[in-house]
């Protein structure tokens, strides 16, 4: 009785404080015209600190480093950023010519690196075609402003459980963090992890440190340009290895173990296949990049409305298509000049049919009459209200 | 009259296409930099006129100046800054608020019912007798194509009072076409928001508006709350007749165009833009007058390319005129008097039903 109690009494705060903040915005549209006070005087205080954003967590880049094909960022980021889970991800947003680019990464730093110094690293494969890394690249010694979200996601390490980790390329970054984080280890874990050429083989100190650390722990470093590419019957081999270490380890609870997917989104997809033959029930996976629809071909666009989560593929015009599904986007020109069917792109790429420029991959705001999907896509339709207001303003 | 052949009209699109990509290829850091200086300024005008008011108490003159400066403020908030973002110039930015998806703007009419009219009717359907609402806003006979009815013996003061509460009028300009408090629904108007969604966004920021620049403020200053609040007031109406001015010199001079629906019916893309060159005029004057007509003052460019940022619009004058000396299309520039002028000729002119001289139509 006494907990229900309780909890009605921070309910009945929470309510309290959700009221006040609602006047509060709504003293701040009618004074200011904005919906925050330091979005209005946002550029008041860009004189000063010519970084600032209101609603943005800043961070500040420390250095930019290259290994091959990536790029290692080493940021710190403001007092907002509360800590991170090893293995989750974040939106970094950089201001390049005058735009906010966005695009999502994997914190690969552990976590006593950012509790101990208040930085963190962000590991990421410079791509030929996209805006960000490779301007990334090529300004590494320019002062460039840098925002993060908080940290999100849950491909996270569950410790109680025995893990079978299979990673490509980039996807090692997630899953270093979580390995470095660790500070004992209770439970088999066998990491798998693919890569093209020893100068791309990333984090190259760490394995051998984290071998002798932990006992526990089998890496299998597989270099694709020398070697053979992983297999499936290279899969099962590893899920019997890892069978049979846990069985030498009797005394461990039997709880099955997880398989830990995370590369390209090609990659992750067979994985998950796999898994399913070998018996094994629980995936966790994080894929990345988006696969490019050929010419015509139809793409699976998922479109948010009024609460309304609607998956549906798109062949050609973005407006037409969701019209053909039943939604109703509103629109008004129907040929680029109004800004009436703006909508939001969480994530995919789309062409501009007018202008033939083709979207980053990251969020952005889309043009639905003269879009046409490129990969798969997610949407935001519904018209603006406070909270899609405050959900942008984080992540965009 | 225009007889461009379809030929002619999609070369000039190419051409049109292409200058439009080529200042699309050059907009970044620079454009950005100067939104956010003219932001700057917006809003030291607005903060040091607020406090001038105040100033009443030394000298009605710094109470002047404050009016003058609120008033500037207020027409960069409006010209400058909130029609080009809301008309998605800045969008590239990838901005959190300053996107045509959630910028609100320093004026009565909400933001989302100005762009179904402005961006959508307006821009769309520029000068289409019937069709674009804003060729006399339903109060004023500017051509022949309207019938003449007896109120528009008197339409000059119809004109002065309009431009006296234009916010007002802008706000109301989309409740006024879907006949939400007055005269009979319209069949052939469609429309994806309720009258109710209407009413609510109307009074809404309507409220807003009125609490702000008559009761929070003139409060705030509370011995002071009568000469703050006519200060607002006075403010209010300079930004009023300043933008109603600028609008009526970019659509109703006596030298543009208008159009009949069914000549626009499956336009082509060359088609629309020559509409858009022959119904808008442009005026001259030094580049803080360009500013403070938010650059309306190159119409034609705004016009053809309603997307790019604003600020560019000087440099494509000369280039669109070029274009438009090749094509032989008439380039309607001149000085803001003359202008003007011709405006107010216009107004008068069609307030009688005789004496109207021929209309220019294509």
């Amino acid at each position: 009785m006494v907990q229900i109690q309780g909890k009605a009494a921070i309910t009945k705060n929470q309510a309290f404080v959700h009221f006040l903040t609602k006047c509060w915005r709504w003293c701040c549209k009618m004074a200011l015209v904005q919906p925050r006070l330091c979005s209005y005087f946002e550029p008041l205080i860009r004189l000063f600190n010519p970084g600032y954003r209101a609603g943005l967590i800043s961070a500040q880049l420390l250095s930019v480093s290259q290994q091959q094909d990536y790029l290692h960022l080493l940021l710190k980021p403001g007092k907002k950023f509360r800590a991170f889970v090893p293995g989750q991800h974040l939106q970094l947003s950089v201001e390049l010519d005058g735009a906010l680019v966005q695009r999502t990464f994997s914190i690969s730093s552990p976590l006593q690196q950012f509790l101990a110094q208040g930085t963190l690293q962000l590991t990421l494969k410079i791509q030929p075609h996209a805006g960000l890394t490779r301007q990334l690249a090529a300004r590494a010694g320019e002062n460039l402003f840098c925002y993060v979200s908080q940290a999100q996601g849950d491909f996270v390490l569950d410790q109680q459980r025995s893990a079978l980790i299979v990673v490509a390329g980039s996807g090692i970054t997630p899953v270093h963090a979580m390995l470095c984080s660790l500070s004992r280890l209770t439970q088999p874990v066998r990491l798998i992890y693919s890569y093209r050429g020893a100068d791309n083989l990333l984090f190259a100190s760490s394995w051998p440190e984290l071998k002798a650390r932990f006992p526990l722990l089998q890496i299998e470093l597989w270099d694709t340009s020398s070697g053979p590419r992983f297999s499936a019957a290279a899969l099962a081999a590893a899920f019997a290895a890892l069978q049979q270490q846990k069985a030498a380890q009797a005394a461990l609870q039997a709880e099955p173990c997880i398989l830990y997917v995370c590369g390209p989104l090609t990659f992750s997809q067979q994985w998950q296949q796999q898994a399913k033959t070998l018996g094994i029930l629980q995936v966790r996976q994080e894929s990345f990049g988006c696969l490019n629809a050929a010419d015509g071909e139809a793409v699976t666009v998922t479109a948010r409305q009024h609460g309304r989560l609607v998956q549906l593929q798109s062949q050609g015009n973005l407006l037409q298509s969701l019209e053909q599904a039943g939604l109703s986007p509103r629109y008004g020109c129907r040929r680029g000049i109004c800004m009436q069917c703006l909508c939001i792109k969480t994530a995919g790429q789309v062409r501009n049919e007018l202008t033939g420029q083709i979207s980053d991959t990251g969020a952005g705001l889309v043009q639905l009459c003269i879009s046409t999907a490129l990969t798969k896509l997610e949407l935001q339709l519904d018209a603006v209200s406070t909270t899609a207001q405050d959900n942008t303003s984080c992540t965009t | 009259m225009h007889n461009l052949t379809s030929q002619q009209l999609d070369t000039l699109a190419t051409e049109l296409d292409t200058l439009a990509a080529q200042t699309r290829a050059k907009v970044g850091a620079e454009d950005a930099r100067y939104l956010e200086r003219v932001l700057l300024v917006q809003r030291l005008a607005v903060w040091t006129g607020r406090l001038l008011l105040l100033g009443i108490i030394w000298s009605p003159w710094l109470w002047l100046l404050g009016v003058l400066l609120l008033a500037l403020g207020k027409i960069l908030d409006n010209m400058e800054i909130g029609h080009n973002v809301l008309h998605g110039q800045y969008d590239w930015m990838q901005h959190p608020y300053l996107n045509s998806r959630q910028f609100e703007w320093d004026i009565a009419c909400d933001a989302k019912s100005w762009q179904r009219t402005h961006n959508f009717e307006h821009h769309t359907y520029t000068n289409i007798i019937g069709k674009d609402r804003d060729f006399g806003y339903g109060l004023l006979r500017l051509s022949n194509d309207f019938r003449w009815r007896l109120r528009n013996l008197w339409q000059f003061v119809t004109y002065l009072l309009l431009s006296t509460l234009f916010q007002w009028g802008v706000s109301y300009h989309e409740l006024a076409a879907q006949r939400v408090f007055f005269g009979k629904k319209k069949n052939d108007r469609h429309s994806q928001v309720s009258d109710h969604e209407l009413k609510k966004a109307f009074f809404g920021k309507g409220l807003r508006q009125l609490c702000k620049d008559y009761l929070l403020f003139p409060l705030l200053c509370f011995p002071l709350f009568f000469e703050v609040l006519v200060g607002n007031l006075l403010a209010n109406i300079i930004r009023n007749w300043w933008t109603a001015t600028v609008i009526f010199c970019g659509h109703f001079t006596k030298d543009v165009y208008v159009f009949a629906a069914k000549d626009c019916e499956n336009e082509s893309r060359g088609h629309w833009y020559l509409r858009q060159m022959l119904g808008s005029s442009n005026f001259t004057g030094p580049r803080w007058f360009h500013i403070l007509t938010g650059h309306l003052s190159c119409q034609i460019e705004h016009h053809l390319f309603p997307d790019l940022p604003a600020c560019r619009y000087p440099e494509l004058a000369p280039q669109v005129r070029a274009i438009a000396e090749r094509y032989q299309i008439p380039y309607n520039s001149g000085s803001f008097i003359r202008q003007y002028a011709t405006v107010l000729q216009r107004i008068l002119r069609y307030s009688l039903p005789a004496g109207a001289a021929p209309q220019r139509q294509m």
